[in-house]
């Protein structure tokens, strides 16, 4: 092919490369320095307690819908076709009805129905107090200030003020107190993975300091929330602050192209990238981001053992 | 119920929003904060420090207050005052509690707080209302909440969207608090 040739070449797949892949924008947490935060090893394990669900689901289709939500990070795709993304996200049963959270190794997922706070509910005054009762879900996230790595994530969903349903299965519940479980979750998992909400609230302080518009992937800032003027493609997302309507809050179960772009860009695809089974607390419960053998370290373990051998047989 | 009614209230379903926010906070106007508040008060932090608990797995974070003005319920005389809240930053160790609001020492707020004896802030993030001083004005103003949720509820418990309560006058806010207390 001539110089000619080549241009009109990488022309046309340039320009079939744009068509395939919509632009899209997401945007990342940050630690209160400013840094992104994301898993150093994206083998998320979350440990689901499920000794006794709330209604109105039982305890294998509220397992089988994180299950389904975080499948669907796992499987992030640009093209509808491909994986894009390391995020193994896998949940696991615990036939437990509770326990407590924080920075353990172990990533948990826990209703809390007798009463909504942390367990033991606190007695103490120099204690945090209960939620507050207007929090349908809360995750706490362990990263480190400087790095953004976030070693540890946990999930707590308000079983006591609120019920959790399947909108899919029962489009028609008018109560405004349920919700849809695997919309809510697969949004809370985009948060576990580093990820934060499309739209953003100018005007606001931290630590007594104007907060900056934050800004999408792009360099962009992030627009102001407004279920009424934001555009479609910001109000699909699954990261969206809100949703319109149930039918809407179904649709978080499903990622818009800026949910995978993010999940796929922050986390890109490796080919040797396996994840290890669960075998230490150091690495925030679950699996480890192995340093994967490949072809020449197998290689090379190989010469070791051989060498080895053939120093015993010496010997 | 008539086919009617059912039908009524299917499409209503549909079209009322509901909430799916990350620190998935119902969010709350005006009129219930101020209800659901024990106490609403103008405050001065004086210091905000994040720990780790007892158990050596958790950073809550010790915020002391100094009151200034005193809009709805009581403070002590000498007008101090603790809020403990979980979540915080330890050394390099950061606990992100999505929803909860944020302190420093020498920022000033107004602050809708529930319980006596443990307060926290009402609706988390939302029960904060930043107080700065605009030079322009040359007045103090009530900043916009931290939260970022857009939904509210209605009357009849609907949920509806709604724009965050906007940035106003601390007079404005103070006699519209007032007016809600029945003072």
């Amino acid at each position: 092919m001539n110089k000619r040739t080549n241009l009109i070449v990488a022309t046309v797949v340039a320009g079939v490369a744009t068509l395939s892949v919509p632009a899209a924008a997401y945007v990342r947490t940050t630690t209160s320095t400013g840094v992104p935060t994301a898993w150093k090893a994206p083998c998320i394990t979350m440990e689901f307690s499920l000794g006794a669900p709330p209604p109105k689901l039982d305890g294998a289709a509220y397992l089988a819908a994180a299950q389904q939500a975080g499948e669907t990070w796992t499987q992030a795709s640009l093209d509808g076709v491909n994986r894009c993304s390391n995020v193994r996200f896998s949940v696991d049963s615990v036939d437990d009805t509770g326990g407590q959270v924080g920075k353990d190794g172990h990533n948990r997922m826990i209703f809390r129905q007798a009463s909504w706070c942390r367990d033991p509910p606190p007695t103490d005054p120099n204690e945090p107090p209960c939620y507050a009762p207007q929090a349908l879900a809360i995750t706490s996230v362990f990263q480190w200030r400087t790095t953004g790595e976030i070693l540890d994530a946990d999930m707590e969903i308000n079983a006591h003020d609120f019920t959790w349903g399947d909108f899919a299965a029962d489009p028609i519940v008018f109560d405004p107190n349920t919700h849809d479980f695997l919309g809510t979750v697969t949004h809370e998992m985009g948060h576990v993975i580093g990820l934060d909400h499309t739209c953003f609230n100018p005007g606001q302080t931290r630590n007594g300091v104007p907060v900056p518009n934050p800004v999408d992937n792009k360099g962009n800032p992030v627009p102001a929330c407004d279920l009424l003027t934001n555009p479609e493609t910001i109000k699909q997302a699954t990261m969206y602050v809100s949703v319109a309507d149930n039918q809407a809050e179904v649709g978080l179960r499903s990622l818009s192209p800026d949910d995978a772009q993010g999940a796929c860009e922050i986390y890109p695809i490796k080919n040797n990238f396996v994840c290890l089974p669960p075998s230490s607390t150091e690495t925030g419960g679950g699996c480890s981001y192995p340093a994967t053998p490949g072809p020449v370290s197998i290689a090379f373990v190989l010469a070791l053992l051989g060498l080895a051998v053939a120093i015993r047989r010496r010997r | 119920m008539t086919r009617l009614q059912s039908a009524v209230l299917g499409l209503a379903a549909l079209l009322l929003p509901s909430l799916a926010a990350g620190s998935l906070i119902q969010a709350m106007d005006l009129a219930e904060l101020t209800a659901q508040a024990d106490r609403i008060v103008v405050a001065q932090v004086i210091s905000a420090k994040g720990e780790w608990d007892s158990s050596g797995r958790n950073i809550h974070t010790r915020v002391e207050l100094k009151v200034e003005e005193s809009w709805k319920g009581s403070v002590s005389s000498d007008g101090r005052m603790v809020i403990v809240q979980p979540g915080g930053t330890a050394g390099d160790m950061e606990m992100h509690v999505h929803g909860m609001p944020s302190f420093a020492a020498g920022e000033k707020a107004v602050l809708f707080l529930a319980g006596q004896a443990a307060p926290r802030v009402v609706g988390m993030s939302q029960g904060k209302r930043p107080v700065i001083w605009d030079g322009t004005a040359n007045r103090w103003v009530a900043g916009i909440a931290e939260h970022s949720a857009v939904v509210r509820r209605g009357p009849q418990g609907q949920l509806k969207p709604a724009l965050p309560e906007p940035a106003m006058g601390l007079d404005e806010l103070r006699q519209r608090v007032r007016t809600l207390v029945g003072q």
